[in-house]
């Protein structure tokens, strides 16, 4: 009877904890995917040391007018560190500028700068963002090694995203995003290309970012499994855990 | 005395007093992961189609096994604790409901041209699991039903990987 009427104050506890959750201001809304912005390549784990930004590469968030890789945010300061080894996406004058967003903010422009140059804006005059935003951008002659800075500025706050891109431009390096050149023709798929794939050794114990094909096996915490359906492993896929993915044996 | 203990019990959504308790937090992770699922699964099935390259495929067609399997978990725990499918209206779009991937956005994705797929598809997928990733938090945080918390984390955590995979796949060269 006690420990009802306690799981019943437990259970109204945490809905007062879950509306303050579910109201507080949501953060997390939107950075470059490709080429790799500085966020993503901390999120995906190719620059080391990068803080607290690697589990939310979209919160890049401070008020609009600045001129730096962190919004100004003192946790995400080392995103403006130029002694960090951040990777140059080899690139040509044209470069496809894609985005991964978690809210679809209303937006006023899309601005892209390299140094004091403002290469390219593009105005949505108060819209909500599509299901993605890309941009085609010329960068006006730049070569060599440039950082770019994007900024996503929001219509309906005084606020914007920031993300930087490192490009070595020209130097024979295309667009590693061969995208959308504007015209509408679709290309032929080309011939799929055979995956390159490391073959799982037959019967090892369960690693994550390994190809495992249908049929194969593996161990894990003790116990054999077999292989239901070829995909990647992944943290949190582990056997016992994705009984999609494999069966006890 | 008794009467009393049966009634707090059924209150409470358990079917017997000795089942594990579960709170408001759990309830409404599972009415949001539910129908966030059946959309993940929508975008995978899509995919499958129309991916050109083959890991973005298998990738695809991984989590769409995976999404259902889980989507059938939560579901019936849903029924067996006795709770509504949907959270009320309005409950969860504190922000506008910015924060959801939109019916149009799918349909969307349905119709890109051929040579923009991939990089479409794995833009708003990956949108799609950051916000998985911010659901399942709040839920590790605040809820108490130890097997729902088990799998926010579990969602947590490979959806974290599944993000760093497709940002690979958006970085790598297309051949």
């Amino acid at each position: 009877m006690r420990k009802t009427i306690l799981s019943i104050v437990t259970a109204l506890a945490a809905v007062a904890s879950t509306l303050v959750v579910l109201t507080g201001p949501a953060q997390a809304h939107g950075y470059i995917s490709s080429p790799p912005s500085r966020q993503a390549n901390c999120a995906q784990g190719r620059v080391a040391n990068c803080g607290p930004i690697i589990y939310e590469p979209q919160s890049v968030e401070g008020p609009k007018g600045q001129r730096n890789c962190h919004g100004g945010l003192s946790q995400f300061a080392q995103l403006s560190d130029e002694s960090k080894p951040w990777p140059a996406t080899s690139v040509g004058q044209n470069v496809t500028f894609n985005w991964i967003l978690t809210a679809r903010h209303a937006t006023s422009t899309w601005e892209y700068y390299i140094g004091n140059t403002r290469v390219a804006v593009f105005n949505d005059g108060g819209r909500q963002p599509g299901a993605t935003v890309s941009h085609n951008v010329n960068l006006g002659g730049f070569s060599g090694r440039q950082r770019l800075l994007a900024i996503w500025n929001i219509a309906d706050t005084p606020m914007a995203f920031y993300s930087c891109v490192d490009l070595q431009i020209g130097g024979g390096g295309g667009n590693p995003n061969p995208q959308p050149s504007p015209t509408p023709t679709v290309t032929p798929r080309p011939p799929s290309p055979t995956p390159t794939v490391t073959p799982p050794p037959a019967g090892g114990t369960w690693r994550t970012g390994t190809y495992y094909a249908t049929g194969s096996t593996v161990t894990y915490g003790g116990a054999t499994y077999r292989c239901l359906q070829a995909h990647t492993s992944l943290a949190g896929w582990e056997p016992p855990n994705v009984p999609a993915l494999w069966a006890r044996v | 005395m008794k009467r009393l203990a049966i009634v707090l019990a059924l209150v409470a959504g358990c079917s017997s007093p000795a089942e594990p308790a579960f709170n408001a937090a759990d309830v409404m992770f599972l009415q949001m992961m539910i129908p966030h699922h059946e959309q993940g699964i929508q975008m995978a099935t899509i995919a499958e189609e129309r991916a050109a390259r083959p890991e973005v495929r298998a990738l695809a067609s991984a989590i769409r096994a995976v999404q259902s399997d889980e989507a059938k978990t939560m579901t019936t725990r849903l029924t067996r604790w006795e709770q509504p499918m949907e959270a009320p209206p309005g409950s969860h779009d504190a922000h506008g409901g910015l924060h959801e991937t939109r019916p149009s956005d799918i349909l969307s994705l349905e119709k890109a041209p051929a040579d923009q797929f991939d990089v479409n598809f794995l833009n708003l997928l990956a949108g799609h699991q950051h916000n998985a990733v911010d659901m399942a938090r709040t839920e590790v945080k605040t809820g108490l039903d130890a097997s729902t918390k088990d799998l926010a984390k579990r969602i947590e955590e490979s959806r974290g990987a599944q993000i760093q995979e497709m940002l690979r796949l958006l970085a790598a060269p297309q051949r």
